[in-house]
């Protein structure tokens, strides 16, 4: 009786628990329901409807539902396709997409973004619920012209219309994890900060960073002054909110520490300060160890030239140094 | 160093007149993961050389000398603590992930951007003591072989060239990294 009594009083301290389980789960239920739901609907609606004349199959999902892109009236109907218009309504109902509903709308999107870049039409998708779903539409209706780049923010959503272009999305599927590393991608995209072109393989986009496109930074004349009047400060760069000059002022002798992942720039700002330091020969010498000479190789050449006392002598020592080769 | 040491000592000044010395040590890690032989003379020479860096990294900064060091992942296996902590200025360019990053300037969410994913090639965190992170957006240092000649030549014009009393302010273009 104890015994009874003390599996009672458990199983009434653990019933909200359970009951709180059992209806997550009654949620997830009803969850993989409604999509069941809507993937008939589509495979109904493919099924039924042939391929129309002056059509070409441009898609396929989940190999049942096949979508068609109208060649010839692809610009009159933003609209135009009906079955699109049933996806948009869907995608508009979630009013959030949890991790098991992330995966179908990515292959949705994907669909339509297809169907869309083939067929020149934009689906207005704006208007969703889903913070997913108006990120990736904001980005693909922000800027990918057909030849050339051109800045995300100079870019409407109407010269997506007249051009066709071929887009895939950066990932196959969308979990959270990848959805975290992507987000700079979108920070990207969303602040203008870089453009999207159509790459060189059938499909593809290049992302590229605006800053390639920055020709020339003109420095303001205090700077300069500064730099001309006090040797011992180095420019590196240029504060990327600000947009003001970066110094290292090396009359307070700090030592430098960089660090990144390789090809992130460190060799550049190595560089960087060896090349001006040849400017300020009598401010400075520089003594370089390092294994990878073919970073250094405009300096080696500098090796032997009538350059004044200390730097020469210094200069004698480039890319020697280590012990170790 | 010791030269320099006792050239100060002498005139007992605390800063040494002479020029900077820059050492700059590109991909540091090599000279810490150098695989010797247990006894041999480069395992003697190894450490010699750790020992003597350090030293300097400690002493130096007085005298004048300036150490710059790169390294992909500051951890304890590729640069030493000690050595770590006497190099006050540091360069974060992006890395591969948080713990990364975190070894060197901290939680990532206190910097003023995230190293791992909105760093650019090319762009940095810089940290200066004192001073709040920034951003920085390296220039792009694209000396070539063919522009040597031209260094050359205005380094010689510069040399002779006649003293003007007003200076007009000029605008150099410089490239910004990619």
């Amino acid at each position: 009786m104890i015994i009874l009594w003390k599996w009672w009083r458990r199983f009434r301290e653990q019933k909200p628990q359970l009951d709180k389980a059992a209806e997550q789960k009654k949620e997830q239920r009803e969850c993989r329901r409604r999509i069941r739901v809507a993937r008939a609907a589509f495979s109904v609606v493919s099924n039924v409807r042939e391929q129309p004349a002056r059509t070409t199959l441009v898609g396929c999902f989940r190999g049942k539902r096949a979508f068609y892109a109208d060649v010839e009236e692809s610009n009159k109907n933003a609209r135009y396709h009906p079955d699109l218009d049933v996806l948009h309504r869907h995608l508009c109902d979630y009013p959030a997409l949890g991790c098991l509903r992330v995966r179908w709308a990515e292959h949705v999107i994907r669909i339509i973004v297809t169907h869309r870049a083939v067929s020149g039409r934009i689906v207005d998708l704006q208007e969703a619920d889903s913070s997913i779903v108006r990120l990736y539409v904001a980005s693909l209706t922000a800027g990918v012209i057909e030849d050339g780049c051109a800045p995300l923010a100079d870019l409407a959503s109407s010269d997506l219309a007249n051009n066709l272009v071929e887009y895939r999305l950066p990932k196959l599927t969308l979990l959270e994890t990848i959805y975290e590393r992507m987000q700079s991608f979108y920070e990207h995209l969303l602040g203008g900060q870089a453009v999207l072109s159509p790459g060189t393989a059938p499909g593809s986009v290049r992302f590229q960073a605006l800053a390639q496109f920055e020709d020339a930074i003109e420095l303001r004349s205090e700077d300069l002054t500064a730099l001309r009047l006090k040797p011992e400060l180095v420019a590196i760069g240029i504060d990327r909110i600000t947009r003001e000059l970066v110094t290292v002022d090396f009359s307070r002798c700090f030592h430098q520490l960089l660090a990144g992942a390789s090809r992130s720039g460190k060799t550049t700002i190595v560089n960087l300060i060896l090349w001006q330091l040849l400017l300020k020969p009598k401010t400075f010498c520089a003594i370089l160890g390092t294994l990878k000479e073919s970073a250094f190789q405009s300096s080696k050449t500098i090796r032997g030239s009538p350059l004044p006392g200390p730097l020469r002598m210094s200069l004698a020592s480039f890319a020697v140094s280590c012990p170790l080769r | 160093m010791k030269e320099r040491i006792d050239f100060m000592v002498q005139y007992e000044i605390e800063a040494h007149p002479g020029p900077r010395i820059i050492l700059g040590i590109d991909e540091f890690a090599a000279i810490t993961q150098w695989r010797v032989t247990k006894g041999s003379p480069q395992e003697r020479m190894k450490v010699q050389l750790l020992a003597d860096l350090h030293l300097l990294s400690q002493q130096a900064a007085a005298t004048g000398i300036i150490l710059i060091s790169s390294v992909q992942r500051a951890s304890a296996g590729e640069m030493d603590g000690d050595y770590r902590a006497n190099l006050e200025d540091t360069w974060l360019f992006r890395v591969r992930n948080k713990s990364t990053s975190g070894a060197i300037l901290g939680p990532t969410e206190e910097l003023p951007a995230d190293p791992t994913r909105q760093l650019a090639r090319g762009e940095c965190i810089y940290s200066h003591p004192g001073e709040p992170d920034r951003v920085v957006r390296v220039f792009l240092c694209d000396a070539a072989k063919d522009d040597l000649a031209k260094l050359e030549a205005a380094r010689i014009a510069w040399a002779e060239r006649p003293e003007i009393d007003d200076e007009d302010d000029v605008v150099v273009p410089l490239r910004a990294a990619e």
